[in-house]
């Protein structure tokens, strides 16, 4: 009785998947259509309709280099960062992978914690910690490795460094995700058919891992680009992202023709940028 | 008959109702001390009550107006969404002989609006590394930073800014407007390697001075105030300062102008003013306030009479046409 069900499912989703995914996928579609797709449309749509049709806000941009110089100093920034956070991340997921999950649940805790805590009080908190009376230079002042306080804070360092705190769990935990599910046994089997541990890795588990390097790089690198707080707070005169003149046109100078060109441009960017990395890395292997 | 009565006790029963106008503030302590000095007072003084709901927003009044559905009767609007809702005719006219301007100062009284407050833009100076009677104290000081070696953290925009770098520079306070930009930028030039932090938001000056961040910035005298009163070494010359109105409106089109006349009238008198403004740490504007204030805190409000003819009112009307060029010109200067 039981070994024919009455709706097989498995069957008929593997004869025609689409045909019944589609009616799953339904109401997150029309959700986001609302309230994401609609909204976003409507405005961006501002940059060529504000306040009656025109080219104008986009000639501006590319007549003005500050526009192009800003979204440089955002891509700059963006790709120090996704560096930054593969390397110190790497060594961290493949730590998480190995271990018992007794230690992997107290070490996911540590990378969870920063990541559960408002971005507002960690940018607060590297103020206390870079500050020209800051911890750190006190520790160092007081023990007598320099004898002037330095200049952290109100840097491309401090935006660097802050930036790479709060992205690095997406970072890691992308990495993770791969990671835990490599084969061990490949490693064991390199090792006893005669490669040395550093070749066992590099040939074998360092491209089987690699799917995860990219997710998180993509992740990391697109959710940077639109960076603001961190920026704002932690960095000096020259650390301008594009975020920070959209919001100034939002909310200052009220010109939201001018603000959703800005973000019609960032937006146009981050696609771009999307297609070529996609080129490089099968996007199947990396969802 | 009797139908009549009902009727009439009816529509009475309407225009009690309709002794009730709604303020639109800015949330926070501002709300709460706007409650505390202005509307119970207010209230208990007329038996009009006022419903207080929070944030002023330019598109929600121009909706309002435009669509006639009247919701925020008086709002408090800054001086830059002021002229841009003169340009839009958002406000109704006010009525002088409801209101006593007498003793209102310059400036905070206008056809279409009176003033709630001014905020001061000053300079504040650390008085641990400027202790005693070497401090700086004007923009020239500022500016001298051979005389004042420090650390100095200015806003990151044009507003104040060049007018400031044009004091520094030697202009009257009185001749500022129309502004030289090329000299005020000119005169930023020599500063530039000397400010340390150009920052984004109000409440940040407060921080780099709690946090010995920098010596002396450019700042919101309020926000100053509030930090002198918690115990930090800083010390506001109100030297220079700039004094910027808030704005009391009555939104065109509302059907209780005459309440909201009332209201404002009420905000403007000397105790109200007193007793807001001294809480906040702004300047009233009505010079009579200060018989309320004690001395030891006059000395932090940007109008308090010994700074009066120390300070200057930006010229918002100059600024309207010309503040995208020059936000412009001042972001590319700043990455420069």
């Amino acid at each position: 009785m039981l070994r024919k069900p009455l709706i097989d499912l498995k069957n008929m989703v593997e004869k025609d998947p689409t045909r019944y995914e589609l009616p799953y996928l339904l109401p997150s579609t029309i959700l986001l259509l609302l309230v994401f797709v609609v909204p976003i449309a409507l405005f961006l749509s501002r940059s060529f309709l504000d306040p009656r049709p025109t080219s104008e806000h986009f000639l501006h941009i590319f007549r003005n280099p500050v526009y192009l110089r800003v979204l440089w100093v955002t891509f700059r920034i963006s790709f120090t960062v996704t560096a930054v956070c593969i390397l110190l991340g790497y060594p961290v997921a493949y730590l998480l992978s190995t271990v018992s999950d007794r230690t992997r649940n107290l070490l996911m805790i540590l990378v969870l914690i920063p990541f559960w805590t408002s971005l507002l009080v960690r940018n607060y908190a590297w103020m206390v910690l870079l500050g020209r009376r800051g911890i750190i230079n006190n520790l160092l002042v007081g023990i007598g490795i320099i004898a002037e306080p330095i200049k952290l804070l109100h840097t491309a360092f401090a935006v660097n460094v802050g930036m790479i705190q709060m992205m690095m769990p997406f970072m890691i935990l992308s990495m993770f995700s791969v990671m835990k599910g490599i084969d061990r046994r490949l490693i064991s089997a390199a090792l006893s058919l005669g490669a040395n541990r550093f070749k066992a890795f590099f040939k074998v588990y360092f491209p089987l891992s690699l799917p995860g390097v990219g997710s998180g790089s993509l992740l990391v690198f697109i959710y940077s680009l639109g960076f603001f707080v961190t920026p704002a707070l932690l960095g000096g005169r020259k650390d301008v992202m594009v975020s920070m003149l959209i919001e100034e046109q939002v909310s200052t100078m009220l010109n939201w023709g001018f603000a959703s060109a800005l973000a019609l441009l960032l937006l146009a960017c981050t696609f771009l940028f999307f297609f070529l990395y996609t080129r490089f890395f099968k996007i199947e292997q990396i969802f | 008959m009797v139908v009549c009565m009902l009727a009439l006790a009816g529509g009475q029963g309407e225009g009690q109702k309709a002794k009730e106008i709604v303020l639109s503030s800015w949330g926070g302590t501002y709300e709460e001390n706007v409650i505390k000095a202005m509307v119970t007072p207010f209230e208990a003084q007329t038996g009009i009550k006022v419903v207080v709901t929070s944030y002023p927003d330019f598109a929600k009044i121009k909706a309002m107006v435009d669509t006639g559905n009247i919701e925020w009767d008086v709002v408090d609007v800054e001086d830059r969404m002021f002229r841009r809702g003169l340009k839009e005719g958002l406000f109704e006219k006010l009525d002088f002989s409801v209101i006593d301007k007498t003793d209102i100062l310059p400036g905070a009284s206008h056809d279409y609006g009176v003033g709630i407050e001014f905020w001061g833009g000053a300079l504040a100076y650390s008085t641990e590394k400027y202790p005693g009677d070497n401090h700086p104290e004007t923009w020239a000081d500022f500016w001298n930073v051979e005389k004042f070696p420090g650390d100095r953290a200015l806003f990151n925009g044009p507003y104040d800014t060049l007018e400031i770098a044009l004091i520094a520079d030697g202009v009257p306070m009185d001749k500022l407007y129309p502004l030289d930009v090329d000299r005020a930028f000119r005169s930023l030039d020599k500063i530039k390697p000397h400010v340390t932090v150009w920052w984004e938001k109000g409440a940040q000056p407060a921080q780099l001075m709690t946090d010995r961040e920098v010596d002396m910035t450019y700042a919101y005298s309020g926000r100053i105030a509030n930090i002198i009163k918690d115990g930090v070494p800083a010390a506001i010359s109100f030297n220079g300062a700039s004094v910027n109105i808030e704005w009391l409106v009555i939104t065109k089109g509302t059907e209780k102008v005459k309440e909201a006349m009332q209201f404002i009238a009420f905000c403007a008198q000397p105790k109200p003013q007193a007793e807001f403004n001294a809480a906040m740490q702004y300047g009233p504007i009505n010079s009579k306030a200060f018989d309320y204030i004690a001395p030891e805190v006059a000395r932090n409000l940007p109008t308090a009479p010994q700074y009066i003819d120390h300070v200057w009112i930006p010229d918002a009307e100059w600024w309207t046409d010309k503040d995208e060029e020059i936000t412009e010109r001042w972001n590319a200067w700043v990455l420069k």
